[in-house]
């Protein structure tokens, strides 16, 4: 079941076309990368999706709501983690969670409770007196993460939420991530231009680049519209030239390289198996010392589709 | 409903805001006892700055007794209530007061007299002279009832006894000036819209509104629990101050209601005004000089309106001191009415209102 749905989103600001004709769902459950460089329109998608900002054309709906028409039902869906730091810095943590629960309708006992549970989750409940001018970047990022999770939303979106924190802050967000979409079936809209943190967190994806949809689907599609292959490197002992074609000859092997005590391989994804492999090296009494598949890395689809870098 | 819950946690943080509490209470503090310290050197009644004149009918002699009220000047007339009526019409007298034929004759018979007054319009001046008129009857009435009594055998003894024990209580109830401090109060209040236009600007900076603006809420809500959260704040926190100085310093709270109405009228004033700046202003510094200039621009045209220390202003200035809404707040507490100032209040909030609201996700793209 898609609960969210993005219908031909069309964004300008002046004559400026910041958004061309994006559309996309997401499924209940998933974990969806928006993925693309400073300024592809990431943040503005967001702004739209979460009824911020208005589109110039196109239609969003939350949880079956129209974004547009019937807002505050679409809003109940979700909890929005922004890109940048919204936080009252002059007051402890505890009172900063109270005042964005209590715009999220918690009040009274319930109010307490989420806050306790929010603390808990992002690991502040030692820290939940002191004012946030005091905190560190981590700290506060992980505040920023609380403030949208206390309704416990079916939909948690996360506008580039690691950007500058500390590694210790950042294993905490994905232990999060993956924990509240593992136990509580979250929906998470994970936007970022840091390509391994989508490849760790995400299963499906959808890549832009200066308003327009660069790519879109599950992981591994998008990777296979640049290549079908992978690179396998061998490195083992007693490499003959009979070694080497008789491992061409297997299924899926496209190109073979010997280099030192290193073999090359150029296989097809679809087709190679690594037992016929394994079969040839044992009866040629070779010794394996490593052995390692390398798949297309995100990254390196966004090069070949854009021809740029993502952090260019 | 959620607009109360979220007026409460903007209260919760504002008090918790040691910015916000000092601008907020501990300036109005400041303030009282700041009058009182200027005006507490004398033990005395402050002299009235009105101009009296006393007709004296009465055919004993107590009838004088009174004229020691202090007054800025004194008529006394005898058996002459035309002249005084006179005066009173040429304006060369606030209040006229006529002492009644059988003034001595009822004091002496432990009864109160009733002083008749006329004035040309309803006015707070002249309450602390008919206090002290008031007083001075009491003192009559009490010394010729103890004398006869035989309880002290002369009046002088009474103020034996007044000068030890009574001498404080005295001083209590009449130094201050509450209707000065109530206007410094609404000034300050006014004042603070630069305050309130500052924390809105920050929290547009701080995406807090954008954040606010992404949740189940309407805007009016969040915007309207903010508003309604200072407008409490205000007018609590400025009516606790008055309450501690009338404990502490002593002065007297006449027509608490109105006070109420007109420190409400102020802070929604206030508050209407930075809605406004803001809207014009993005620059949280700019917005708040051009707030505080507005604020004290209004206060001095609202003086030069209301007369009697900048009387030598031009005539336009004064009809445009008039377009102020502190004019009328303190022609309001001056002449303890409600009607029509309020209302007039009410139309130049209502004005701003609508000059400064705007949607939150304007405010926020903007």
């Amino acid at each position: 079941m898609n609960i969210i749905e993005v219908k031909n989103v069309s964004k300008k600001f002046d004559d400026k076309i910041v958004l061309d004709n994006i559309s996309f769902t997401v499924e209940e459950g998933d974990i969806f990368g928006l993925i693309g460089p400073n300024g592809a329109g990431k943040s503005t998608l967001i702004n739209i999706m979460t009824g911020l900002l208005d589109a110039n054309n196109g239609k969003v709906t939350i949880g079956g709501y129209d974004i547009k028409k019937e807002t505050l039902k679409a809003k109940e869906f979700f909890g929005l983690v922004p890109q940048e730091l919204a936080l009252i810095e002059t007051v402890s943590a505890y009172d900063n969670l109270e005042f964005f629960g209590s715009l999220y309708g918690l009040k009274g006992k319930l109010l307490k409770e989420k806050i306790s549970y929010a603390l808990d989750v992002t690991g502040l409940n030692e820290k939940k007196k002191e004012k946030v001018k005091k905190f560190s970047g981590g700290m506060k990022r992980r505040l920023n993460l609380a403030a949208a999770i206390m309704h416990q939303p079916k939909i948690l979106i996360l506008d580039e939420p690691t950007v500058g924190i500390d590694p210790h802050s950042r294993n905490h967000i994905f232990e999060f991530i993956k924990g509240i979409n593992r136990d509580h079936n979250t929906t998470v809209i994970y936007t970022s231009h840091y390509m391994e943190e989508v490849e760790y967190l995400c299963n499906n994806l959808f890549i832009i680049d200066e308003g327009k949809e660069i790519a879109y689907g599950s992981k591994k599609n998008v990777k296979s519209m640049i290549s079908n292959n992978n690179k396998v490197n061998l490195k083992i002992e007693n490499i003959t030239n009979e070694l080497i074609d008789k491992i061409k000859s297997i299924d899926g092997v496209i190109d073979c390289e010997n280099s030192h005590d290193e073999i090359k391989l150029l296989v097809e994804d679809y087709n190679f198996k690594l037992e016929p492999l394994l079969k040839i090296l044992e009866n040629n009494h070779s010794t394996i010392r490593s052995i390692n598949v390398e798949e297309p890395n995100l990254e390196e689809v966004f090069l070949a589709l854009t021809g740029k870098k993502l952090r260019d | 409903m959620n607009l109360i819950q979220l007026i409460y946690v903007n209260i919760k943080r504002m008090l918790k805001d040691p910015l916000k509490l000092g601008l907020m209470l501990i300036m109005p503090v400041a303030v009282i006892f700041f009058v009182n310290f200027i005006d507490g050197g004398s033990n005395g009644p402050s002299p009235s700055t009105i101009d009296v004149a006393f007709n004296i009918e009465d055919s004993g002699n107590l009838g004088m007794e009174i004229l020691g009220a202090q007054t800025k000047s004194q008529w006394i007339l005898e058996n002459d209530i035309d002249m005084a009526l006179e005066l009173l019409e040429r304006n060369e007298v606030a209040i006229v007061y006529n002492i009644p034929k059988d003034f001595t004759k009822k004091i002496n018979n432990y009864q109160k007299p009733i002083i008749e007054s006329y004035k040309r319009e309803e006015g707070n001046a002249v309450i602390p002279l008919e206090m002290e008129i008031n007083n001075k009857i009491n003192e009559l009435i009490k010394e010729k009832l103890l004398v006869d009594k035989g309880v002290i055998s002369s009046k002088d003894d009474l103020y034996v006894l007044k000068a030890s024990t009574l001498f404080e209580r005295h001083r209590k109830t009449t130094t201050g000036d509450l209707h000065t401090v109530t206007m410094l109060l609404i000034y300050f209040i006014i004042l603070g819209a630069s305050t309130i236009g500052t924390e809105l600007i920050e929290f547009k900076k701080k995406n807090i509104i954008s954040r606010a603006v992404t949740t189940p809420n309407k805007t009016a809500t969040i915007l309207g629990s903010i508003a309604l959260s200072l407008l409490i704040f205000q007018v609590a926190s400025n009516l606790i101050v008055l309450l501690l100085g009338q404990k502490f310093i002593g002065y007297n709270i006449i027509n608490l209601h109105i006070i109420v109405v007109n420190l409400i009228l102020s802070s929604l004033f206030s508050i209407t005004l930075s809605l406004a700046m803001t809207r014009i202003f993005n620059n949280e510094s700019i917005g708040s000089l051009i707030t505080a200039l507005v604020a004290m621009l209004t206060l001095f045209l609202s003086m030069f309106a209301y007369g009697g220390i900048y009387d030598n202003a031009p005539q336009f200035i004064k009809n445009l001191g008039k377009f102020t809404p502190q004019y009328w707040i303190f022609d309001s507490l001056e002449k303890s009415i409600l009607f029509p100032n309020t209302f007039i209040v009410l139309l130049m909030i209502l004005a701003l209102f609508t000059a400064g609201s705007y949607k939150l996700k304007d405010f926020v793209r903007k």
